[in-house]
């Protein structure tokens, strides 16, 4: 009974309210900022990824998501990369991320609120939303050779289409 | 079983209902696993019983405007680990604008660094220490806060494969706040009290226990360094007696520059010391203890290799002093050093004086550091690593080393003493043919030497993994020891793997031969893997 009500309440809830974007959360930054999600739609598509000191993978997927920030910052692209690192090693993420001087925006999910708003499972774990907030991919897993499959489906969704295959040719 | 499907239905009706509709984003992720084959269980493995589980997990999200709504349909029966269970495992309903959310079912939490308050989920572990109720933040420029009311309904890990299971309930409210005095420097506090109701020896019998918890903390933040601090003290009381009054201290501090990072941590927990002749000293689950809805920092290095995971030092939040220190060092766009060293001991030594059976304190260093003297049950860990990348950085050769010294101390029975000095050398390859094809090879060489008998055991675990990205990996794990006391005398263990995706959304594996088990431990909480020798398979999915 309890959980039926539960249900009606949100039914009800969201055909009231629902206008507008759905998915929507407040993370600190490695600076200490807030960085709120919604904030940040409307530019292009959002690449969201979680990942954590302790996690090779992840590791390597950072250094291709600082490649592609770099690449399709000014087409509209927006990068946030997630850290899944519990308290224990918190406070090695900022040094980590200055030596590997990644400009990738930071944001720290110790607790995994986000992570388990979004979903996650197991990292790395990625998210490819439109410029309004929907989700078009998710991907768990990192293999070398990957970065061609996420580059192809975020050049997809970019306001003008550059894909890398193109620039190369001129 | 028919209140379990009309549930199932339920939500299911809900969430295609909502996938229709106009501004409803919906996310499902679901979790299969099958194995069957025999698992040694015991407390030395002793014992081969025969092993088949089904696990399945799905997790529902649905987003509408400013709401999201949230819940889990579980059916493990009978389950890898943990406790079986068939139903809605979780449900929750958040709203969100703004600055401002709240929410009510199930949550999670963190404050400041977990000395009070640190709520969360490790399925890997099984351990769920999330609390029923309503949860709400607020947070401005300058300032945040939150407060969470609920009730909280745990199950001790260490405890999930001894029957009866230890569950103990708790009633909670906490809050938190954070002020941003200068832009350099915010300030915090929060508050903790708690209800418990935890099981005694005697079955139909609970000690209830009150628990008052404050802390403050503190962060200065730099664009070149970051320090916290963090103070938490914990008052505990048993029926109306004031029976306990524990603290913890933890601080941190950071420092990077180009290409190189140091991080420098502390630990002083004593938040239920007890004196060796206390009748409960040896009762690990003594109410007076840290409660499972707190979780500081550990404080020294927990690795993701296999055998850098097999002998864990095991945090005594109860009565333990300690630091760490990590750095990395970037010599140039190929290589990379990583090093780190951490250190722990508990607060005091004592040795028994046999004619008058009287304790004496022994005065082995300064109870604020941690000290190498055995009758402080010490502990130290010495790591480093070169990362060297080559082939535009797709491929990478890692070489480490790792000491570990522990001592466990045995104030009535010296002898027995627990010495242990463990060295492992890890080498990992990994070598991209082109922009499909790669190899990923790992070599883990321990040496495990236990004293006073002066033992030594090795143990060598060899694994190889191809991929063919984006859809298929496959490869083999073997392990081999001398040590003569694994269970059914076991000195080789072989498993072959492969995976598969279909396409971004679907992940199968299949994983078929022998497994040593061993413990898992994340941020101090440990759970021991029963060997397992047979097939097991995973589906992991997203919609």
């Amino acid at each position: 009974m309890k959980l039926n009500i539960f249900f009606l309440i949100f039914f009800l809830s969201s055909i009231t309210f629902s206008q507008e974007s759905t998915i929507d959360f407040t993370l600190k930054n490695i600076e200490n900022e807030d960085i709120i999600f919604s904030e940040h739609l409307g530019n292009g598509p959002i690449y969201i990824s979680f990942w954590a000191l302790w996690c090779e993978p992840c590791k390597a997927e950072m250094k291709i998501l600082q490649k592609l920030f770099e690449k399709y910052h000014t087409d509209g692209l927006t990068v946030f990369a997630i850290n899944r690192d519990t308290p224990k090693s918190l406070a090695k993420v900022k040094a980590y991320v200055s030596s590997q001087e990644y400009s990738v925006p930071i944001l720290l999910d110790p607790n995994a609120e986000v992570f388990e708003k979004l979903n996650g499972q197991a990292i790395p774990y990625s998210v490819l939303l439109d410029a309004k907030g929907n989700i078009v991919k998710t991907r768990t897993g990192f293999l070398p050779g990957n970065e061609k499959n996420i580059e192809d489906d975020i050049v997809k969704l970019l306001p003008e289409k550059k894909s890398l295959n193109d620039e190369d040719s001129h | 079983m028919k209140y379990f499907f009309s549930r199932i239905i339920l939500a299911f009706f809900f969430a295609t209902t909502f996938s229709f509709a106009q501004n409803i984003t919906t996310s499902v992720s679901n979790a299969l696993r099958y194995g069957t084959g025999k698992e040694n269980v015991g407390e030395a493995g002793q014992f081969e019983i025969t092993k088949e589980y089904l696990d399945n997990i799905s997790d529902v999200r649905l987003f509408a405007s400013n709401f999201t709504l949230g819940f889990r349909l579980e059916m493990s029966n009978p389950p890898e680990f943990g406790i079986p269970f068939r139903g809605l495992r979780k449900k929750y309903i958040e709203f969100q604008k703004e600055n401002f959310s709240v929410r009510a079912g199930d949550s999670y939490a963190l404050f400041g660094r977990g000395l009070t308050l640190n709520l969360f989920e490790n399925r890997t572990l099984a351990f769920d220490n999330s609390v029923e109720g309503i949860r709400a933040t607020y947070r401005k420029k300058n300032f945040s806060a939150a407060i969470l009311g609920g009730d909280i309904h745990f199950v001790e890990p260490s405890t999930i494969l001894i029957p009866p299971l230890r569950k103990e309930n708790y009633q909670l409210r906490a809050a938190t706040t954070e002020v941003n005095i200068l832009k350099q420097f915010s300030l915090g506090t929060s508050y903790t009290w708690a209800k418990g109701f935890l099981p005694t020896f005697i079955p139909e019998i609970n000690d209830t226990i009150i628990a008052n918890i404050p802390e403050v903390f503190a962060s200065l933040r730099f664009p070149f360094a970051d320090a916290f601090v963090s103070f938490a003290e914990k008052k505990t009381r048993i029926g109306n007696v004031d029976s306990a009054v524990g603290s913890a201290l933890y601080l941190a501090f950071s420092h990077s520059g180009k290409q190189y990072g140091i991080t420098m941590e502390y630990k002083n927990y004593h938040f239920d010391i007890v004196h060796p002749f206390n009748p409960s000293f040896s009762n690990i689950f003594r109410p007076t203890r840290m409660l499972p809805f707190q979780n500081p920092p550990t404080v020294h290095k927990e690795h993701s290799l296999t055998l850098l995971t097999r002998y864990p030092h095991l945090v005594n939040f109860n009565d333990e002093v300690g630091l760490q220190l990590d750095g990395f060092f970037a010599l140039n766009s190929t290589v990379t050093l990583n090093g780190n060293f951490s250190m722990a001991s508990k607060h005091s030594a004592y040795e028994i004086n046999w004619n008058n059976f009287q304790l004496k304190k022994l005065s082995r260093g300064k109870s604020w550091l941690p000290s190498l003297a055995k009758e402080r049950s010490p502990f130290w860990e010495l790591y480093f690593d070169v990362d060297y990348f080559f082939k535009g950085e797709d491929s990478y050769v890692k070489i480490g080393y790792d000491r570990r010294n522990e001592i466990v101390y045995e104030i009535f029975a010296v002898e027995h003493e627990q010495y242990q000095r463990i060295t492992v050398v890890p080498f990992i390859v990994q070598y991209t043919f082109d922009e499909i094809w790669s190899t990923k090879i790992s070599s883990e060489q321990q040496w495990l030497n236990k004293f006073p008998t002066k033992k030594r055991y090795f143990t060598q675990l060899i694994s190889m993994q191809i991929s063919r990205s984006p859809d298929i990996s496959f490869g083999f794990r073997y392990e081999f020891t001398n040590s003569p006391n694994e269970p059914m005398k076991k000195k080789n263990w072989l498993v072959f793997e492969c995976g598969y995706r279909i396409g971004t959304s679907h992940t199968l594996t299949f994983a078929y031969g022998s497994e040593r088990g061993g413990q898992v431990c994340s941020n101090g909480i440990c759970r021991t893997v029963n060997p397992f020798n047979g097939a097991r398979f995973s589906m992991a999915s997203h919609f």
